[in-house]
């Protein structure tokens, strides 16, 4: 099997496991995209909770793009990634109808690859400022990879029409310009330690790897790629061997005459993914996490089977609840985990046996309330499951 | 064959009949708790909600209300007893929102006239205040108001108290207590609705209509279509019923952001998407 059909079937694979996870599964494939672990960080450390539709496991897959990237440099965009498979897919599919490739100049293509580090700076700012996908709004990647007539604005279907004609004509252009995912992972692929390797004294010049390089890398006049945007993808080694020798390798370490299979990248890329998979089911960190007061010497958990906690929002009038000052007032230490999402949700509530007990807790979390704001009574939207609220009396 | 069939026919009937007549018997019994609850049977009500629940467990409004109506129950009870004023006041204002909104004016009257007794708050003086005019007690109204000192006034008593001369045809005095009010900048939707109460019963129908018009724009979406349907009902409004202004006013839109969450996995057009989750 060539390298390409390699690179083309885990691509596939990868494109297909997105698609059947949106469209057939009807999951929220936003949990599963490491950038959304890097839009996060920063409201989790500083409020304990993920932004909205985002889950814990958005930093397992980004703790494995991340290893992956500095074990194989960018291969996850060559190899995992959806958005990058269907602008190579695009650009392919121009060559053949004949549209000609645009050639950006190297000076140029030095300017526009400098927007991706604007857009993450501009995008993580905001974000952070205001504790919400805001962006989600234009994002490409979700209005291609999301369930179209849910909450997609024309202006995501704006820009993600502008990319899809621009892969037509340029070589990757959301992936060498615009993608802030991209911007995180270079650093660490600057210093990957797999690359490609020139062996000088059997390169004949031709020419034919940068003709090959999907990134537009002129790998014929580096004696290694160190280039950050190297995704590992193996085209021009492959194109570069012949029978008798190669003068291009793949591996750790600078020795231009040993070769690693591509399989074994493969291989590790599933290793990372499926840690990352294992890790967020194995050890699930709760996405939303409230305290109120000091914990007392001894605790007590209440886990709780919640219904209709489905995002942030709902996960914040649940914390209301638990925090009511009415007749169902807890008293003492609260601590509040969940892990929001469609469903019966865990929520576990670390709380001061001596105070307050689960009954307690459950009246506290399905009671009405009167909010004395809007003066008008409101029911709680919360169901705890195998708990009728009536069937106290 | 055809004995069978004849039997699954009868005992799909029987099925259907029972369920029918046990939905029949839900909606019998809430209606009962409804009509105790405005008599002022809290307990009773709430004994025919439950009774209620467990002849139609699927429903979830006799839920809801048998379990809105056990709190308001438990907190009357601990309204007697409650020592904290910030506490008592909180529980007097839900239970008097509760009150309101089924009619339950007995109820109220004793409650508010309780909680000025104690309180004895501009705030407190005004709300017991309404329910007087709700119950169109008019005369024990300006009474009220007229026995207040200046700093026990606001804003709300004097819109009653010109509500309430208005409704005795005392006009001229309701005339000079109302020039003195200003709703220019008045903001809160419930005084605005009250001013244009006040407005109409005056005959001022371009300043009851506007006042009208700004209180729908400050009211949430979801409370819109019952405020409409107050305000249509409303016997302050019958001198302008048929009036355009007052038909126009009738179909102003909301301009409250209001959370509605979409339910399923995302948020992109949720109106508080930006602000839900810092609103403690």
């Amino acid at each position: 099997m060539s390298a390409k059909t390699l690179r083309r079937l885990v691509q596939f694979f990868f494109v297909t496991l997105t698609i059947v996870g949106v469209f057939v599964v009807r999951g929220n494939a936003e949990r599963w995209c490491p950038f959304g672990g890097v839009e996060a960080i920063y409201t989790y450390a500083s409020e304990g909770n993920m932004l909205c539709s985002l889950g814990v496991s958005n930093f397992y897959v980004l703790a494995a793009v991340l290893l992956i990237t500095i074990l194989l440099r960018r291969a996850f965009c060559g190899y995992m990634c959806p958005i990058g498979a269907i602008s190579e897919w695009l650009q392919s599919g121009a060559r053949r109808l004949g549209i000609k490739e645009y050639k950006v100049g190297h000076r140029l293509d030095r300017a526009l690859a400098s927007l991706k580090y604007v857009l993450l700076v501009v995008i993580l700012v905001l974000t952070w400022i205001e504790a919400e996908l805001i962006f989600r709004t234009f994002d490409p990647c979700y209005a291609l990879l999301s369930r179209h007539g849910e909450d997609i604005t024309f202006w995501a279907y704006v820009v993600a029409g502008s990319i899809v004609f621009a892969s037509l004509l340029i070589i990757m252009p959301f992936c060498r310009y615009f993608c802030p995912l991209a911007a995180v992972l270079n650093p660490f692929s600057r210093f990957g330690l797999t690359k490609v390797r020139k062996d000088d004294d059997v390169c004949t010049g031709c020419g034919e790897c940068e003709q090959s390089c999907p990134m537009a890398i002129p790998v014929g006049q580096m004696s290694t790629v160190n280039s950050a945007r190297c995704m590992s993808c193996f085209n021009c080694v492959e194109v570069c061997k012949t029978d008798a020798t190669t003068a291009l390798t793949w591996g750790p370490g600078s020795n231009a005459k040993r070769t690693w299979p591509q399989y074994a990248l493969v291989v590790l890329l599933f290793i990372c993914l499926s840690g990352a998979v294992t890790a967020a089911y194995v050890v699930p960190l709760p996405s939303f996490v409230k305290e109120h007061g000091e914990p007392p010497t001894e605790t007590a958990v209440a886990e709780l089977a919640v219904h209709n906690l489905t995002c942030r929002g709902k996960a914040s009038l649940f914390d209301y609840f638990v925090t009511r000052d009415d007749l169902y007032a807890l008293d003492g230490y609260v601590r509040m985990e969940a892990w929001p999402g469609p469903g019966a949700v865990k929520v576990r509530i670390i709380y001061d046996p001596n105070k307050t007990d689960v009954d307690a807790i459950k009246e506290a979390i399905t009671e009405p309330y009167y909010d004395r704001d809007g003066d008008r009574w409101r029911n709680s939207p919360f169901e705890i499951e195998g708990y009728d609220p009536l069937a106290l009396d | 064959m055809r004995r069978t069939a004849l039997l699954i026919l009868a005992m799909a009937v029987m099925v259907s009949v029972a369920s029918v007549a046990t939905a029949a018997t839900g909606e019998a019994l809430f209606k009962k708790g409804n009509t105790l609850l405005e008599e002022g049977d809290l307990e009773g009500a709430y004994k025919a909600y439950v009774e209620a629940v467990q002849n139609d467990e699927e429903n979830e409004a006799y839920r809801q209300q048998a379990t809105m109506l056990r709190q308001v129950i438990r907190m009357r009870k601990q309204l007697a007893r409650e020592t904290d004023n910030e506490l008592y006041s909180h529980f007097a204002l839900a239970l008097r929102s509760f009150y309101h909104e089924h009619e339950v004016f007995g109820e109220a009257l004793a409650l508010d006239k309780a909680a000025f007794k104690r309180l004895s708050t501009p705030e407190s003086a005004a709300n017991l205040a309404e329910t007087h005019l709700l119950m169109n007690e008019n005369k024990a109204a300006i009474a009220l108001i007229d026995g207040l000192s200046d700093s026990h006034r606001s804003m709300r008593s004097q819109v009653y108290l010109a509500t309430a001369l208005a409704r005795t045809d005392q006009m001229e005095r309701a005339k000079s207590v109302a020039a003195a009010l200003d709703f220019s900048e008045e903001e809160d939707a419930g005084l605005l609705f009250d001013g244009a109460c006040m407005f109409a019963r005056l005959g001022n129908t371009e300043k009851a209509c506007a006042a009208l018009t700004k209180c729908f724009k400050q009211t949430p979406p979801s409370l819109l279509d019952g405020g409409k349907k107050y305000a249509m009902q409303c016997a302050d409004f019958a001198s302008i019923k048929d009036d355009a202004r007052f038909k126009g006013a009738l179909g102003t839109k909301s301009t409250i952001k209001e959370s509605k969450c979409s339910g399923g996995s995302g948020c992109g057009n949720c109106p508080s998407r930006s602000s839900c989750s810092k609103k403690k």
